[in-house]
């Protein structure tokens, strides 16, 4: 039984060496990043940030969105300093290939009510919108001076 | 006795075979477990009526019509940005929550092209931007490992179809992988997740983050199952113009894998500041069990990974910033109340529709995209996205090129909710995609194998990444993995019984005796007779049928027999007549002609006779001369009329007396 408990234990101990015989091909330090190391502060204008809220169609965000905002600008200037000198930039992995050429055949049609089907709001076979022409902030401005006066009122 | 968690698909078939389980059976067992795993939320629309027309359709071709498909009877889940015709499809976001696709997207007509049945739409992070499944309007996906107060994520974005795979609620997941969203969900949850070649898998009806890196992904428990998979959705699609034009080989397990030839890839740069010890043990043992088996392992260099990250991140926030341009609220999706202008629609309807990661990134991508940023940034970012992908490149094709890279699929284990939360989501996402983003840039396919247990019993995987097109050798030296680790797993079990303590050993008999015991009494006897019966009632179905046809066809034979004879006969008949019809004078065939000749000769005796008639009229012959049996003839025809006129005479005398006679008597009365 001592035996056999023993012989059993050293096969397993002889697997286990077995299994570590090779010195590891794995690196044992983490590697030295290319990424430029201290953080720089961004900080945005005002004036950039309604020209990107115009731009998004979304309205002002928060402080904190402004925060990620900067945050994601300071993660990326980390890898300008970078040389790309007569690299040209990489569109797709598929540069290489053709597109294919279809046959110049109408393959589609015929589907007006599956187009329509997932519009909220239309009018016999129209999508609907509200009047156009108006920019964004025109809008923002007033409904701001709008609460300035309900705020003046109370 | 639940298997569903262990079965493979050549299992699945086999008992379908069997008889031990049906398609739709199985089918609803899925349901069922999808069901009872609700709280970890890896559903976001069990679609269990599609299931069911699926796996009946399955159970006709398999049982009825004995032409299986390739994925009969076989469940799958589907993640939520896949377009699923008359099925809800909402990216796990406001904006699309009451959207419904009027189209399949291809990777799911294909599927169910094969037979598979969709058990259920799974959860995502919204437009799968995350890496975590925390980010959903429905909630986040919970860890199937780990699951307690402290719960611990999914990862993701795929992270409600790794969930479902791994809990058996379905046999295979289909996610999406734009900078590692199956592969890395699929290593937190102890499944397997293929990346394939950018390309490979159609993309069409994926609704697009980054449309130069998304390619649909797939989440198997094995390899097999995964190679089955594959097979199904794989190859160019006239549909999606990025699909690679070349035809696609279904690929195959090589058996006897001569694993010297291979060259394996040990990049340092994948060990980044932040990996665990564990995944590093991991990635050591892996390494060294490859050289176990003969293969050749050394260290290379890819230069630019560390950069990548940056990268992957200013050119996912690009893309978004323009694909996110589509929902405007008029045509589908979420539309807000607001209807002063069209820019102020358009402005609260993306405000309530998207989520503070959405907006931030649609944000971030506006900006890098600004005309005084873009050389600066996208440009930048593209440029070194060439230096990324070249990388690879050397490394794969260069002097001392390797065939695969080993590197680990993520930095740790899953992590806790509460300790993922804590940070905001880009920063997650910078650091949970480091090892697993590198290959969507490059477009090359990459897998994630899982190989065993942390110290908090949590799994752990590694990533096998190969050049453009290389899936089936990376998927073959996958599945040599995955058989070492399992038979090891097996050996290393036998051993530790005899080891076991007393106690122990007794208590797994125990158990073990129990379990047989138990196995007799689980199976119902009603049940059972049931089943003998309908196997009884099956055969004597068929026997009955053979018998059936059997009589039909000595019927027909008979009737066949006695229309022979008849057949004959007839013959015989004509034979017969047609001799009879050759021996008789005129032949029926010229009788007409023979009429018409007699006709003639009839006519010319008639004009002869009326020439001499006249002849003889004009001549008048003495008595003298006429011969004597003329005379006598005459006297006695003149007799003869004489006679006849006196008999009608009487009879008129007689007749005019009758009628006297009659009225008379008419008279007389």
């Amino acid at each position: 039984m001592l035996n056999k408990s023993v012989i059993s234990i050293l096969n397993k101990t002889k697997n286990v060496f077995q299994f570590r015989c090779f010195s590891s091909k794995v690196p044992s330090i983490p590697v030295q990043t290319l990424e430029k190391k201290e953080t720089e502060r961004i900080k945005l204008d005002t004036n950039t940030i309604s020209l990107l809220e115009r731009l998004s169609l979304v309205k002002c965000d928060t402080d904190e969105g402004v925060k990620v905002l900067e945050d994601s600008i300071a993660f990326a200037n980390k890898i300008l300093h970078i040389n790309t000198d007569k690299i040209e930039p990489l569109y797709t992995v598929l540069e290489n290939q053709n597109l294919t050429l279809r046959e110049d055949k109408i393959t589609q049609g015929n589907c007006q009510a599956d187009i329509l089907k997932n519009a909220v709001l239309k009018e016999e076979e129209y999508f609907v919108a509200p009047p156009g022409n108006i920019p964004l902030h025109e809008v923002q401005i007033e409904s701001n001076k709008q609460t300035k006066q309900v705020k003046n009122e109370n | 006795m639940n298997k569903l968690t262990t079965y493979s698909i050549k299992e699945i078939h086999k008992s379908f075979r069997d008889k031990l389980l049906t398609p739709t059976s199985f089918v609803d067992l899925c349901i069922q477990r999808a069901r009872q795993t609700k709280e970890l939320n890896a559903f976001i629309n069990i679609t269990d009526e599609e299931a069911e027309n699926h796996a009946i359709e399955s159970e006709k071709r398999v049982y009825v019509e004995k032409k299986s498909k390739p994925l009969d009877g076989i469940t799958i889940a589907i993640k939520d940005n896949f377009c699923t015709k008359n099925i809800h499809t909402t990216c796990a976001s406001n904006m699309l929550k009451n959207f419904v696709p009027t189209y399949d997207a291809t990777v799911y007509s294909r599927l169910i092209g094969s037979g598979a049945c969709l058990v259920g739409k799974s959860n995502l992070d919204e437009f799968a931007m995350g890496s975590g499944t925390v980010d959903s309007i429905f909630g986040p996906t919970r860890n199937p490992w780990c699951y307690s107060e402290d719960w611990r994520i999914s990862g993701g974005s795929s992270g409600g179809s790794a969930v479902a795979v791994a809990t058996g609620s379905c046999v295979a997941g289909i996610g999406s992988d734009t900078g590692g969203s199956t592969r890395n969900p699929a290593a937190l949850c102890g499944v397997v997740g293929l990346k394939p070649t950018y390309g490979l898998v159609s993309r069409y009806g994926l609704i697009p983050l980054v449309n130069s890196m998304d390619v649909p992904g797939i989440l198997t428990r094995n390899i097999d199952d995964l190679i089955v998979i594959l097979n199904c959705v794989a190859g160019p699609d006239i549909l999606d113009s990025t699909t690679i034009k070349k035809d696609f080989k279904p690929i195959k397990i090589i058996d006897d894998i001569d694993m010297s030839k291979i060259k394996i890839g040990i990049p340092s740069e994948y060990y980044c500041e932040g990996m665990s010890e564990d995944v590093l043990d991991v990635w050591r043992s892996v390494a060294d069990l490859l050289e176990n088996e003969k293969c050749q392992v050394c260290t290379v260099s890819l230069p630019h990974t560390s950069v990548s990250i940056a990268v992957y991140s200013i050119l996912n926030q690009c893309e978004v910033a323009s694909n996110m341009a589509r929902y405007d609220g008029l045509e589908y999706g979420l539309r807000a109340s607001e209807d002063y202008s069209t820019e102020e629609l358009y402005a609260s309807t993306r405000s309530e529709g998207f989520n503070n990661v959405v907006r931030s990134r649609i944000f971030a991508g506006n900006y890098f995209l600004l005309s005084r940023n873009y050389d600066k940034y996208f440009l930048k970012a593209l440029k070194l996205r060439r230096l990324i992908a070249d990388d690879f490149n050397k490394v794969f094709h260069g002097e001392n090129s390797v065939d695969l890279l080993l590197t680990p699929t993520t930095l740790s284990e899953a992590p806790l909710y509460k300790d993922f939360t804590s940070k905001h989501n880009r920063d997650q996402c910078a650091f949970q995609d480091y090892c697993t983003q590198p290959a969507n840039m490059a477009g090359i396919p990459a897998i994630s194998v899982p190989i065993r247990l942390s110290k908090n019993n949590l799994p752990l995987s590694i990533q096998l990444m190969g050049p453009t097109l290389s899936e089936e050798l990376m998927l073959n030296v996958a599945k040599k993995i995955e058989t070492t680790l399992t038979s090891e797993t097996l050996k290393n079990l036998n051993v530790s019984i005899e080891n076991l303590p007393q106690k122990c050993q007794n208590l797994l008999q125990q158990a073990a005796e129990s379990q047989s015991v138990l196995e007799i009494d689980n199976l119902d006897s009603v049940s059972i007779s049931l089943h003998r019966s309908r196997e009884i009632s099956e055969k004597l179905q068929d026997e009955y049928e053979i018998l059936k046809l059997k009589q039909r066809n000595a019927e027909l034979q008979a009737k066949i027999d006695r229309n022979n004879r008849s057949l004959q006969e007839l013959r015989k008949e004509l034979e017969s007549s047609k001799q009879s019809l050759t021996r008789q004078n005129p032949n029926p065939d010229n009788i007409q002609d023979h009429i018409k000749q007699l006709k003639q000769k009839l006519t010319s005796y008639e004009e002869n006779y009326e020439k001499a008639k006249s002849k003889y009229a004009v001549l008048s012959v003495p008595e003298a001369v006429l011969p004597k049996s003329l005379i006598s003839q005459v006297t006695s025809l003149l007799a003869l009329q004489e006679e006849a006129t006196s008999l009608k005479q009487r009879a008129d005398d007689i007749s005019l007396m009758k009628e006297a006679r009659e009225t008379f008597n008419r008279l007389r009365r």
